[in-house]
């Protein structure tokens, strides 16, 4: 990768060269965070370069409250759960999570997937059984789930629901910077979000936060690249977003995807996880699908439930702390025995710091590594 | 979040029902079959990015190591506008 | 430790490894089973036995480039030929689900023999036991194993040193991901081969050209992550890996990135991990190279000093023991531990 060590070098200078200036950015996104650390890109920033993790973790910041009615839905005999791998391991009240023996309805009942459609194909070949699928995901997830609710409704496949869980993030992102104690100097964006959404969306925080807004891939070279940018946007005080995966992000987005989520789901206030409750930050099915919505059909409403105690994932998910800064990171939080949520995902920030030891310095015999 | 992948379609599924339109891709030796509702004229041979069995996006030309000449252009463009706009 | 056992203290991470700590260690723990290699070094008068046993629970029972008969005799022979010993006899523990088609039975058996005759160990010793519909997934097969260890030859996991070479036999994660791709679950398709295989070829020529060689260990459950941490812990050393040569194969990379797996943590069956004094690894690589299922082997690291007291965020400082840790120097120039595996590794789109 030469290319990547051009940009490198070329990121320590630029930093080098505003030496009164700090550079302190939000990776909003959770790929973002498990790249950096997975790739050690950390270890290769300049000093005065920070990354802190942001509320990008579709599963982190779901709620206790939507775990519970998910675990007892999995409980209803004749359901079939469907769910995205990545929140088995969350844990709901009790510390109790769908991959648990204890969990009820655990077994053949709780299926992995990796697409909506395949949940909704479970739902075919099982016309005796209901089959639920845990919606959860930003913006990128959510037609593939509209998609599967499109083909239900044209095939009259009646045996399929969803829990909707659906998240939004520019909303979330503005709630941010409304708070007024978000100590950020600009955003690096979430490349497949701004796939659906285009680049619009963000439009606000350059122009209502002075926060310059750069949208990333994934690939090393793109995150380098892309700070790179925020850099040079900050030390002109230039206050604007860039798209810098033009490759996959059109400045409109994905049209055809946003029709056909707008046409099964409308913007709901939502709960986040330590973040509370937020406007217009999810996704709710519209009226006249609401035979769709497991928690209607099978009676199991939303309770709020707070969040388990020590556990600081609210704080890390808003980016006031960083996850080794948490009492309980490594201890009594790891990923066999998660606490909160961003120990769960492994693009969870805590799980992604745990995983790849980020936290305190270490000496390794021969040369020393600066974490 | 959302991890998305990209892949080569390599064949055009022929499917009477309306939904979803179907293609069989090729990343890199995995093979599955993915929904290309929301991309436009999908042909056999195009690059398509993958999140949850859905292509989300149509990607100009093949993405693995992107040429590096190419690349290179696209980040000094990018920085200049960056530094100047 | 949880109140009731659940995978993930079966997938040979972190869990497993507490599980055996304490239950079984503090139990049954005697100086032979302390000594925690792949097999037990038993000491006679005459000679030196190598004994060991592995249960198989594969699903699907059948998968490109094998099967659970294969995998049960190659699981077995291999744990010897890491030892350093000479694999000579097998027992064979079934334990068959009412119902399992006897056509299959004889499929898996057939398999066995073919190993068997591959890696020159007899089945001297049997069981049979089958179970009501339900009891069991189809058919399990225990196999113990028991080789001669020839005089003088000492290879343990404890004994990687600094200074010493890191190499792996092929490339990694191809079992995991063809067992993962065959059961077919997510709907990915595409031929993608199990590595396993018995090592007895590798190792006895790995032996005679380099008899100095310290250790040798298959990546199994929790992959070559897991078993570098394994070495690192048993032999109190630090280690550096390159990321950038470690052999991985397009499609299990790919296959990793559709689902947000790490090739190092998925399983190997037909791999072994050598560490030895760096001035024989050109050796090592050429003679392992000069064979099939050496081809691809690579130096992938070295043991780069005694244990350094892991006090990070990672949670061990409570255990207050030096444990050696391993550090991955990325693709991308950067630096990270590699840890052992946590958890079970589960397919995640997000």
């Amino acid at each position: 990768m030469p290319h990547l060590h051009k940009l490198i070098d070329r990121l320590t200078d630029l930093v080098g060269q505003h030496a009164n200036l700090r550079f302190r950015f939000l990776e909003v996104c959770g790929t973002h965070t498990t790249s950096v650390v997975r790739h050690g890109l950390d270890t290769v920033f300049p000093d005065r370069l920070e990354l802190i993790s942001g509320p990008g973790c579709p599963v982190c910041v779901m709620p206790v409250g939507y775990i519970d009615q998910a675990l007892r839905l999995a409980g209803i005999p004749g359901v079939i759960m469907t769910t995205f791998g990545d929140l088995m391991h969350v844990p709901g009240g009790g510390h109790r999570t769908l991959a648990d023996p204890s969990a009820a309805g655990r077994g053949e009942r709780v299926r992995v997937v990796y697409s909506p459609l395949d949940a909704l194909k479970i739902a075919e070949e099982n016309p005796r059984s209901e089959i639920v699928f845990l919606a959860v995901g930003f913006e990128t997830t959510a037609p593939a789930v509209a998609l599967a609710l499109e083909k239900a409704e044209a095939a009259h496949i009646d045996n399929f629901s969803i829990l909707p869980g659906h998240r939004l993030i520019p909303p979330v992102l503005r709630k941010m910077a409304q708070s007024g104690n978000l100590e950020v100097d600009g955003f690096l964006a979430p490349g497949h979000v701004s796939t659906i959404i285009g680049m619009e969306p963000y439009a606000f925080l350059p122009q209502e936060y002075a926060m310059p807004v750069v949208i990333g891939g994934f690939a090393p070279e793109e995150i380098i690249g892309a700070l790179l940018l925020l850099v040079t946007l900050v030390a002109n005080d230039h206050y604007q977003v860039i798209n810098a995966y033009p490759k996959a992000v059109s400045p409109l987005g994905n049209m055809k995807a946003q029709g056909l989520v707008a046409k099964y789901f409308e913007p709901g206030a939502a709960f986040w996880r330590g973040l509370g409750e937020i406007e217009k930050s999810g996704l709710k099915l519209k009226e006249q699908y609401l035979n769709r919505n497991a928690a209607v059909r099978f009676k199991i409403p939303f309770r709020d439930v707070p969040d388990p105690a020590g556990c600081s994932c609210g704080s890390v998910l808003a980016g006031r702390l960083k996850p080794t800064d948490c009492p309980l990171f490594g201890l009594a939080c790891r990923p066999e025995h998660p606490v909160g949520p961003c120990m769960v995902s492994s693009e969870g920030s805590c799980a992604a710091y745990y995983r790849y030891g980020k936290g305190g310095s270490r000496v390794v015999p021969d040369f020393v590594i600066p974490w | 979040m959302c991890l998305a992948i990209p892949g080569r379609v390599i064949e055009i599924q022929t499917c009477a029902s309306p939904a979803p339109q179907m293609v069989v891709m090729d990343f890199l030796g995995v093979i599955r079959d993915v929904s290309t509702n929301f991309i436009d004229a999908v042909a056999v041979g195009d690059y398509l990015l993958v999140h949850a069995g859905c292509a989300i996006a149509k990607l100009a030309a093949e993405p693995a190591g992107a040429g590096g000449a190419e690349a290179s252009a696209l980040w000094e463009a990018l920085i200049n506008h960056a530094a100047s706009s | 430790m949880l109140s009731l056992i659940s995978l993930s203290h079966g997938s040979g991470g972190e869990l497993t490894h507490q599980l055996i700590d304490r239950v079984f260690m503090s139990k049954l723990g005697n100086p032979i089973l302390a000594e925690m290699d792949d097999a037990a070094r038993l000491r006679d008068s005459y000679c030196d036995w190598c004994f060991t046993t592995d249960s198989f629970v594969v699903k699907p029972l059948f998968f490109p480039g094998g099967d659970i008969g294969r995998l049960a005799v190659c699981g077995t022979v291999n744990d010897l030929c890491v030892a350093g010993a000479v694999p000579a006899f097998l027992s064979a523990g079934f334990i068959i689900e009412e119902g399992f088609e006897t056509r299959r039975l004889h499929d898996v058996v057939d398999s066995m023999k073919e190993a068997a005759l591959e890696s020159g160990v007899q089945v001297v010793a049997g069981d049979t036991k089958v179970v009501e519909k339900g009891g069991a997934d189809g058919l399990y097969i225990n196999t113990a194993g028991i080789g001669k260890i020839p005089p003088g030859r000492k290879i343990s996991a404890s004994m990687a040193r600094p200074g010493d070479a890191i190499i792996v036999s092929g490339t990694v994660g191809q079992h995991g991901a063809a067992v993962l791709l065959a059961r077919g679950e997510m709907s990915f398709r595409g031929r993608i081969e199990s590595d396993v295989n018995p090592l007895r070829a590798l190792t006895n020529a790995l032996l005679n050209a380099c008899p100095e060689i310290h250790v040798m260990r298959d990546p199994t459950r929790g992959g070559l992550a897991t078993v570098l941490n394994e070495i690192a812990r048993q032999s109190a050393v630090s280690m550096l890996i390159n990321e950038q040569s470690i052999p991985v194969s397009s499609e299990v990379d790919s296959i990793c990135q559709l689902l947000g797996l790490d090739p190092l943590y998925l399983a190997c069956e037909g791999r072994v991990v050598i560490f030895l004094p760096a001035p024989l690894a050109s050796k090592a690589l050429e003679t392992l190279r000069r064979l099939p299922a050496g081809r691809k082997a690579a130096i992938i690291g070295e043991v780069s000093g005694r244990a350094q007291r892991w006090d990070g965020g990672a949670g061990w400082q409570g255990a207050g023991r030096q444990v050696g840790q391993v550090v991955l120097k990325t693709t991308a120039g950067g630096y990270r531990p590699l840890p052992m595996l946590a958890g079970e590794p589960i397919p995640r789109i997000c």
